[in-house]
């Protein structure tokens, strides 16, 4: 039986279908249609539910997008949706100031931003236009430019006042801490210990694992399959933990983006913009470096930077344990080395402290687009001269791969115009890219050529600006 | 930012930024869309889509389909007859018929009792198709030994002179002037080929339609749409049936730009919910919603411009090749229209246009946000820009010098009434500094360029019919009805507004009806940038017919002449010079108790300034005699490029549309910017791409557009209004024009930055580099 709350109403349900959407279970089931479908992909926002569990004694707020959430997901936690935010005929912050700032035009779109402003208005007292911008990128908008709807955020957000959820939040813990922080239904299990679930893969191989299912989804809402078993990882102890001592961090597999991404950006600042443009906010909610890792698309964002760091995944089969480095990992386009069972449990990333991680991407679209390429230098350098170099790169061939030529010509030179010359000439000795609907061959390899430029540029120079990046408007906006 | 028109009345809600009547709902998440209506009993229905893009039906076996669990019925296309549906052709049925002509095109569908059973028994489906070789361009439709995509075209029903032969579904042809011998008189002459890209609408609510049979025969319709009439139209010319056997209405509209006007799905689910007897609902998934709807016309365009040493424009050609997709749908319209504006608003005393409308086994393209316009300015726009550069003017000097002013005629020979595009002009030139901008030194940041462009446009507001009717009800309240659905950009509000001031009443006390071919008076569409301008036009005309009636009964009532009364705020009648008045109310229980029955203002019209002057210009194939009024703009952007990637951001823009008269600045407002966004994401990375006849990307995760990251930090908007005689209170349409000079404009910055002219659309990140990587082994 897995338990949660509708709001304010307890809902226990036990027989569901595995593969059942928050989305459909809102619309078919509860009559909730104020949350809508745009594309079943968590590509539009428009389904954009807000999700508040306990942490630390206090309920945190987060946006999800419900088309690819399961609704086993929901286990313990309370689900807010765009029908609870107005009490009686009185409209709730982020409400009223999307009305005042004409921020509705077709209003398809409008519950989701509404949601995700309450997200917002829930976990930030104070915002500024960045953060706002970095609350909506996933909510898509064709109608008004986005304008009124960024002021409205600023208007709503940077309010002081409590609401009703304020006034309800002791109660709520209350409820949502009477619930057990495992479950099982007739087709849904959530064990909460890390041998639970290694058990639970071994004894029946039909379970599907999965943490926030922003892939996993996509069977089922683009391709019809049906997934009759599901076991999710989201409340395993062992796999939801960010631990750290002098030499690495250890980072569980199910640990969202959010809640790993601010401890990774201050050991390595180039990973701010990595994240950013990973997703959106509602997919780095849910979404788990481990989760896109174990996918092993060649275009995941995580893969490169990981490889580069020379991280390495403790795998865990039954109560079997291996580690196995990054490198080792990918075998072929979507295939890795793990066995039938067998997950990751955790991602083990050396702090190798005295190196600069340089990440670059290129996308169609700036936020929440699949890598054209991606590269990621994890540079040592003693004076002019580079002592080590790791670098990887995505979006280049079937799978992220290491630039071997490129790293043996690095190491041991210095940052010059003629190392520069014979680096960049290593990029089609290391890849032989592909043209996709993404972009051509030869742009993949031009681009992985200006990287290798760029990065020079920004070893020689390193006081300058050299990338075109929100974070930079943002900071000359500032200034 | 805006100048006033001088007015005679003492405007109340006109001019004013009201919020937008249903504002609360749609927060409230309480707005009804199509899909959150679910009829007692409805089954659900899915599609088969073809998997071909050009095969013959030999046969269906739904056998398997029908024994599948939940399933109610099977359509296909040996279920409705040989009626077909086009707004200027009528050259398709309701379903696939014969003979599929587009990868994705709908050849069967299934009605079930869940959505889930539905598209599971639609796969169930086995159809037996004998394929053709496909036509996937308009050049290869043209060849000699072309497939024949519709091989009954002759035998088509077609509104005008279309000229159809083959896969040529029409041509149009233009001229004034003599440019032949024109050439010989210019100083400078640039030419060039420009091609633009297949654009995705990507309304955030995918297509969808309900249906219901009653007892007696008759069907109920919901669907998303942009026409009730237009929906009604179609499935009743498709599925055969008269009109009074069908009612079309309206839920609210995600947003429509085009996609919604003309029929998606409704005939199929109307033939459907005929054949199980229960109501149906159809909702698209996005991929369905990009691969069976429509979408952008991809352009060929061939153009060459000729101007004087002192920058005066003297000719101008232009050639164009349209890919119209398996169905000419609005094709021949935006072909006419892309035609009439490729002069661009600019007098140009030579010039020629032509263009050719093929049929390919793609999907149908249609009517999106500009209709053509944004192509022909793409490419016009840049040769101005090109021609400024090689005479030394500074290009916006070089459009003031030949642009348009009021009284001067557009291409063809219709008089403009309202120009404001030299304040346009001005005002973006003032806004953006555009001299300081141009003079600056280009960013010394390593590996970035900045750019600065501009681009002019022109679009019109009009077409067809519309029609209004204002009640006042027994208290005194109006009801207003006027058949123009509301697709999001607020023309109830503004409709409303304009009926409010008529009437000199509060807005709160009007009420809009929603569309619907049972009540409301016809309106073509929420097209056109039309709605505002015609529709604003009836209900202000049928208002004053309500006042005339009002004063009637007052004057009646005070025993005076009616020359003696007038309308005073809040819904009273006074005695001009006196304190002595009535309300509405007291007026209306009269009329509905007592004397001459309930008070009723109605107006109907159809536009009626002709497109062509026979004494100036002679046109061949022309889909539209009487077109618009025009409506003007300019637009600056600052763009921002990356060396390493490509990647182009715009960082600045300042767009000024001349409205006439904006009735609710902020929804104009809101046009802007979102046209802006709109035209940006066309410009710089929306792209439908096909292999072979397959769609490669029909997915918001692969088909990418504009988020709140993509959107510069200002985009300034400035209205300026120059009246149109004949507009209500002056006003003028705002919908389509921001989106078409927004290609062109930033290809001017592109090339200002990276010194290389960009002729193919989108400006991806892959071909703004390979400009910068060629104009620099050009220009070193």
């Amino acid at each position: 039986m897995i338990e949660f709350l509708l709001n304010n109403e307890y809902v226990a349900l036990d027989d569901f279908p595995a593969d059942q959407t928050v989305l459909d279970y809102l619309r078919i089931h509860r009559n909730r249609c104020g949350t809508k479908e745009g594309c079943a992909s968590g590509d539009c926002g428009a389904c954009t539910v807000v999700i508040a569990e306990v942490v630390d004694d206090e309920l945190r707020y987060r946006s999800l997008n419900s088309c690819i959430t399961f609704i086993g997901s929901l286990h313990g936690k309370q689900l807010i949706t765009v029908e609870d935010l107005a009490q009686g005929d009185e409209l709730h912050a982020v409400q009223q100031a999307l009305v005042k700032s004409h921020a509705s035009q077709c209003g398809f779109c409008t519950p989701g931003f509404v949601m995700s402003l309450f997200a917002l208005y829930k976990t930030q007292s104070s915002v500024d236009r960045y953060a706002v911008e970095t609350a909506l990128a996933g909510n898509l908008c064709r109608c008004t430019g986005y304008r009124p709807i960024v002021e409205a955020g600023l208007m709503a957000c940077n309010q002081i006042g409590a609401d009703q959820f304020d006034r309800c939040e002791s109660i709520i813990i209350s409820k949502l801490r009477a619930i057990p922080t495992h479950a099982r239904a007739a087709s849904f299990v959530i064990p909460d210990s890390i041998e639970q679930l290694a058990n639970t893969m071994i004894e029946d191989p039909e379970y599907r694992i999965f943490c926030g299912s922003t892939d996993l989804a996509l069977e089922v809402t683009q391709n019809l399959y049906t997934l009759p078993k599901l076991v999710s990882v989201g409340s395993v102890k062992e796999m939801n933990r960010v631990e750290q001592d002098n030499s690495e961090f250890r980072i569980g597999a199910a640990v969202r983006y959010e809640d790993c991404a601010g401890i990774l950006v201050s050991q390595w600042p180039d990973l701010a913009e990595v994240f950013l443009r990973l997703g959106s906010l509602p997919i780095r909610n849910q979404g788990s470096i481990g989760g896109n890792v174990a996918n092993a698309s060649p275009i995941g964002d995580m893969p490169p930077v990981l490889m580069a760091l020379n991280a390495a995944l403790e795998l865990r089969l039954g109560n079997e344990q291996r580690i196995v480095p990054m490198d080792e990992f990918f075998i072929g386009y979507k295939q890795t080395v793990l066995r039938p069972g067998e997950f990751i449990s955790t991602i083990n990333i050396p702090k190798s402290s005295g190196s600069r991680l340089f990440v670059y991407k290129n996308s169609k679209r700036f936020d929440d687009d699949i890598s054209t390429c991606l590269g990621a230098f994890l540079i040592d350098f003693s004076g002019e001269k580079i002592t080590r170099a790791r670098i990887a790169f995505g979006g280049m061939a079937a799978i992220t791969k290491r630039a071997l030529v490129l790293e043996n010509t690095l190491v041991n030179s210095s940052f010059n115009s003629e190392t520069l010359r014979r680096a960049r000439e290593t990029v089609p000795l290391d890849f032989q890219p592909i043209d996709d609907v993404r972009a051509s061959a030869d742009y993949r390899i031009a681009v992985a050529k200006g990287f290798i430029s760029r990065l020079f540029l920004e070893l020689v120079r390193p006081n300058d600006i050299h990338r075109i990046t929100r974070f930079e408007h943002q900071s000359m906006e500032m200034t | 930012m805006s100048n006033t028109v001088s007015n005679t009345h003492g405007l109340g809600v006109v001019g004013k930024s009201v919020p937008k009547l249903e504002n609360r709902e749609k927060v409230l998440g309480k707005a009804e869309y199509i899909a959150d209506i679910y009829p007692p009993h409805m089954v659900h229905g899915a599609l088969l889509a073809s998997p071909h893009a050009h095969a013959l039906i030999l046969g269906y076996d739904v056998t398997e389909a029908l024994a599948a669990p939940g399933v109610v019925a099977v359509l296909t296309g040996d279920d409705v007859g040989e009626g077909r549906m086009g707004a200027f052709i009528k050259d398709e049925h309701a379903i696939a018929k014969h003979r599929v002509r587009y990868v994705g095109e709908p050849v069967a569908a299934v009605a079930a009792e869940t959505e889930q059973q539905a598209r599971k028994a639609a796969d169930l489906i086995r159809i037996e198709y004998q394929t053709l070789a496909p036509v996937l361009t308009p050049e290869q439709g043209l060849a000699a030994d072309a497939p024949i995509i519709h091989p009954d075209l002759e035998s088509y029903f077609k509104v005008f002179d279309a000229g159809s032969e083959a896969n040529l579904a029409s041509r149009t042809v233009f001229d004034e002037g003599d440019v032949a011998s024109a050439w010989e008189h210019c100083d400078v002459i640039v030419e060039g080929e420009f091609t633009t890209q297949a654009q995705a609408h990507v309304s955030i609510e995918p297509c969808g339609a309900v249906a219901h049979m009653d007892g007696n025969g008759r069907i109920k319709l919901w669907s998303a749409n942009q026409s009730v009439f237009r929906v009604q139209a179609n499935v009743c010319e498709s599925l055969e049936l008269p009109m009074s056997r069908l009612q079309s209405l309206t839920p609210r509209i995600g947003a429509g730009f085009g996609n919604k006007m003309e029929p998606h799905i409704q005939p199929i689910t109307v033939a459907l919910a005929m054949k199980c007897g229960r109501p149906v609902k159809l909702i698209l998934s996005r991929e369905e919603d990009f691969e069976m709807v429509r979408a952008r016309h991809p352009y060929r365009i061939r153009m060459k411009t000729g101007a004087k040493k002192d920058g005066t424009l003297v000719a101008r050609s232009c050639e164009v090749l349209l890919d119209c997709g398996a169905y000419v749908d609005d094709s021949p319209g935006v072909l006419g229209f892309s035609l009439l504006m490729a002069r661009g608003p600019y007098n140009i005393p030579n010039m020629h246009s032509e263009g050719k409308l093929v049929y390919t086994n793609k999907i149908r393209f249609g009517a999106f946000r500009g209709f053509g316009n944004p192509q022909v300015t793409f490419a016009g726009e840049q040769q101005i820009d090109e021609i400024a550069r090689q005479l030394e003017i500074d290009p916006i000097d070089l459009r003031r010098k030949n642009i348009l002013s009021e009284g001067d005629p557009w291409f063809l020979g219709q008089k403009v009434e309202s120009a404001g595009l030299a304040q346009c002009i001005d005002a973006v030139e003032k806004a953006s500094e555009w001299r300081d901008q141009i003079r600056s030194t280009k960013t010394q940041i390593p590996g970035r360029r900045t750019g600065i462009g501009m681009a002019i446009t022109a679009h019109i507001s009009g077409l067809l019919s519309s029609a209004a009717i204002v009640r006042i009800l027994e208290d005194g309240c109006v009801a207003l009805n006027t058949g123009a659905v509301d697709i999001g950009q607020g023309s109830d509000t503004v409709l409303a507004q304009i009926c409010a001031e008529t009437l000199k009443v509060d807005l709160k006390s009007v009420s809009v009806a929603s569309p619907d071919t049972d009540g409301s008076p016809y309106n073509w569409g929420t097209t056109a940038s039309r709605v505002t301008y015609m529709t604003g036009r009836a209900v202000k005309s049928a208002a004053e017919k309500a006042a005339i009636k009002i004063k009637q009964h007052a004057a009646e009532m005070f025993d005076c002449n009616i020359e003696d009364v007038e309308l005073r705020d809040g819904g009273v009648v006074g005695i001009i010079g006196t304190d002595k008045v009535l309300p509405f109310l007291a007026i209306s229980a009269r009329a509905h108790w007592a004397v001459g029955g309930p008070i009723i203002g109605e107006h109907s019209l159809a536009f009626e300034r002709d497109t062509l002057d026979p004494k100036r210009a002679v046109a061949l194939g022309l889909p539209f005699p009487r077109i618009g009024v025009l409506s003007f703009g300019a637009l600056v952007v600052e763009v921002e490029v990356d060396e390493v990637t490509g990647q182009t951001r715009i960082l600045k823009a300042w767009s000024a549309l001349d409205v006439g008269r904006a009735i609710n600045p902020q929804l104009v407002e809101v046009q802007i910017e979102g046209a802006f966004v709109q035209g940006l994401g066309y410009a710089l990375f929306e792209e439908m791409v096909w292999d072979g006849g397959r769609l490669s990307n029909p997915t918001l995760m692969d088909y990418k557009v504009p988020t709140i990251a993509d959107v510069p930090y200002d985009i300034e908007s400035i209205i300026i209004e120059s009246p149109e005689p004949d507009g209500p209170y002056g006003a003028k349409g705002a919908g389509e024009i921001g989106i078409n000079a927004v290609p062109a404009a930033i290809a001017n910055a592109v090339f200002d930055a990276t010194s290389y002219r960009h002729r193919h659309l989108p400006m991806t990140s892959e071909r703004v580099f390979n400009g910068l990587y060629n104009s620099q082994r050009k220009y070193q």
